[in-house]
């Protein structure tokens, strides 16, 4: 398993289209993703469930991937948040 | 307010209702927030430019839609509508196509879209089973059982 710490920087957090955007992204790898805010772990691959875990903009996460493409998709990942919009 | 209360204040529930194709499905929800006062006729509008230019954002999980627009696209107050299809919609996303949940979302501001609505829909749908039960309910008083129960378990988690 591999773990990566990134702060949200757009403005509405990871909800409804931002958070569909990483949701997509998440889909592209086979390895299972988890979002962790506080003491609250998400899956990575359901809107539903992100929206759950109100993650907002500032707040601080840890994007967990386990499984074959695991370093891919931390590396991915981390520069999408940095990088998203919206 | 709370997802049920704004459902029985507002009256906004429709149960295996019809719809020909996402942009009726849609209107359903709609239609029954602006009846309530809930939101003004931009609103629907609003929400298919929308979805014409990001694609359908709201699609949550696979048979549940929780159409919304932004706060200054004809919001009025908060509220919610629940509407379930007899028939499902497809929307276009491989991935959560076809839909026949609808809960239509409303926010005054981006605070009560975050915190306030959405939580609420979440826990509806923690228990998978709900999906179904939603889905074969006939009567408002079955769909507001099921949330009681819902905001029950969340509180004792």
């Amino acid at each position: 398993m591999q773990t990566a710490q990134v702060t949200i920087v757009n403005d509405n957090g990871l909800h409804t289209r931002p958070g569909q955007k990483f949701v997509k992204a998440c889909k592209q790898f086979e390895c299972e993703i988890t979002v962790q805010k506080g003491e609250k772990t998400v899956s990575g691959k359901s809107l539903m469930k992100l929206m759950g875990a109100g993650i907002c903009k500032d707040d601080t996460i840890q994007i967990h991937a386990n499984g074959v493409d695991e370093a891919e998709a931390i590396t991915y990942l981390t520069r999408f948040v940095a990088e998203l919009e919206g | 307010m709370t997802l049920k209360d704004s459902l029985i204040a507002n009256n906004s529930i429709a149960l295996q209702a019809e719809a020909s194709d996402w942009q009726a499905a849609v209107k359903l929800g709609t239609d029954l927030l602006e009846k309530a006062g809930v939101v003004d006729s931009r609103y629907y509008g609003a929400i298919l430019e929308g979805t014409a230019k990001f694609g359908p954002y709201y699609l949550l999980a696979p048979g549940l839609a929780m159409p919304h627009g932004r706060p200054e696209e004809g919001v009025l107050k908060n509220g919610f509508a629940l509407v379930t299809l007899k028939e499902p919609v497809v929307f276009g996303d491989e991935d959560n196509d076809p839909i026949d949940i609808l809960i239509t979302l409303a926010a005054v501001d981006q605070e009560s879209h975050n915190v306030g609505g959405i939580t609420q829909v979440v826990n509806l749908f923690e228990d998978e089973d709900n999906f179904d039960r939603l889905r074969a309910a006939t009567t408002v008083d079955e769909v507001i059982a099921l949330i009681d129960k819902a905001e029950a378990d969340a509180q004792a988690a």
